[in-house]
């Protein structure tokens, strides 16, 4: 041993070669596949990382992983290299992917199982969605294909809208923190938005990944706001499409399940409006049947009396005439008894009338000698004398 | 007029045309009805005219909390 060699102490040679390391090494990538997997007292995660030719131990908390693992799974782990204290060298993980389409399908079935185990999937669960929304939230990427097509179709459909855009990494490692997070801002804004719409364009079964996260499914399941997941494309399902209120196949179908057509709507109102006059129409169509029911009904009434007085009348008439030729008839004998006694005819036939001032002689004793008498003819008279009244 | 305000007024519509459609209905009692309606016909179709969306995005950033 050379009396120049730095001596240590045992705790302070683990501090320098961590403090090495951590200069050397502050965060690195490794891939690898899992094995010996296990959790802990529910806080502490190990499992070992391995190929064909090496193995080496991981470290991290419950809280930082956020996909199911299990043995044999490939994945790639962020992490930094580190020297315990009982002098055994690990890798402490700050975040796991999964790497290939078998692990990500792996950890699905299984998250999907737990999940589905606790009836976050259940049909009775699900909200509807307001018809018409005010508001809405979206969660998602304002660089992301799939919320371009979302804002142009929704816009295309239906206008005045208020649309608030929670801008966040729809891919890799911090996606689904972000992604939980907006979901969860939105719940705790006052007013709510109507509707929160969850997007992401199209993509690999790796890129679609934080939408298949325990962290942004619960969230999801926690929306007191309903929600329309719209991810990838019509093929991919997602567990947070499983867990939506309402779940759409790609973003341009979360647009039209969101806001309705102004174009269908305008004929419904139009229908609408068709529907009210017909009613109305059909309404007065009805009224003016039963009114001339009533008037006819009422012209029966009055065709009976005046029918009568008709009758009447003409009967009336008719007595009238009767009465007059009989009138008639009798004014013609009246004349004729009437000339009979006319005292001219009776003159004409011979006979005077003597009158003594004015008054018919009927007797010599209502005259006496020498009054005046006037003979009255038939064509004219004698003023005479009274000689003998014996 | 507030969208939601647009959904409420259709539901009313709606309500007000099925009335309509019921059948037994007296005149007196449809006048004001039909009126209304077709005020919320003409109200809601002039709200269609409406292009532009608002969009605002969100000016919080959600990865502060990275290290929870």
């Amino acid at each position: 041993m050379q009396g120049s060699d730095p001596v240590l102490q045992v705790s302070e040679f683990i501090e320098l070669i961590n403090q090495t390391l951590e200069f050397a090494y502050p965060q690195v990538g490794i891939e690898g596949e899992i094995s010996n997997f296990k959790i802990a007292q529910n806080k502490w995660v190990h499992f070992d990382l391995k190929d064909a030719e090496a193995t080496i131990n991981c470290f991290m908390t419950v809280y930082q992983l956020q996909t199911e693992l299990e043995d044999g799974m490939k994945v790639r782990v962020s992490a930094s290299p580190k020297l315990t204290k009982w002098g055994r060298f690990s890798v402490t993980v700050k975040s796991v992917e999964l790497v290939g389409e078998g692990a990500l399908q792996r950890a699905f079935e299984i998250l999907k199982g737990k999940l589905s185990k606790e009836g976050l999937f259940d049909p009775a669960r699900k909200r509807s969605i307001p018809t018409i929304p005010a508001t809405i939230g979206v969660v998602s990427s304002s660089g992301a294909a799939g919320y371009k097509d979302f804002i142009e179709i929704v816009a295309q459909r239906w206008g005045g809208l208020n649309i608030q855009l929670a801008n966040v990494q729809v891919q890799g490692a911090p996606a689904p923190l972000q992604i939980a997070h907006a979901i969860e801002y939105f719940n705790q804004q006052t007013p709510l938005v109507d509707v929160l719409v969850i997007i992401r364009g199209g993509g690999s079964l790796e890129d679609l990944q934080a939408f298949n996260t325990e962290r942004v499914v619960r969230a999801i399941a926690a929306s007191r706001i309903p929600t329309v997941v719209g991810v990838g494309h019509e093929v991919d399902v997602t567990l947070a499409d499983m867990v939506a209120d309402e779940r759409a196949a790609t973003p341009t179908d979360a647009a039209r399940r969101v806001v309705p057509d102004r174009r269908e709507v305008l004929t419904g109102l139009e229908h609408s409006q068709a529907r009210m006059v017909g009613g109305i129409s059909s309404m007065l169509q009805r009224q003016r049947l039963s009114l001339n029911q009533g008037l006819n009904r009422l012209e029966q009434f009055i065709q009976v009396p005046k029918q009568k007085i008709l009758q009447l009348s003409g009967q009336l008439l008719q007595n009238i005439e009767v009465m007059q030729e009989r009138n008639n008839s009798q004014l013609v004998s009246y004349v004729r008894v009437l000339m009979n006694v006319d005292p001219r005819r009776i003159l004409a036939r011979g006979y005077a009338i003597a009158r003594k001032n004015g008054q018919v002689i009927r007797s010599k004793a209502d005259v006496k000698i020498g009054d005046s008498l006037v003979i009255q003819l038939a064509k004219d008279s004698i003023n005479s004398e009274v000689i003998d009244a014996g | 007029m507030p969208v939601n305000d647009f959904g409420k007024e259709l539901k009313e519509l709606e309500q007000i045309v099925e009335w309509f459609e019921g059948g037994d209905a007296d005149l007196d009692a449809a006048l004001p009805k039909f009126e209304r309606g077709m005020e919320l016909a003409t109200k809601l179709k002039q709200h269609l005219d409406q292009i532009e969306n608002k969009v605002e995005v969100i000016k919080k950033k959600f990865d502060v909390e990275q290290n929870e």
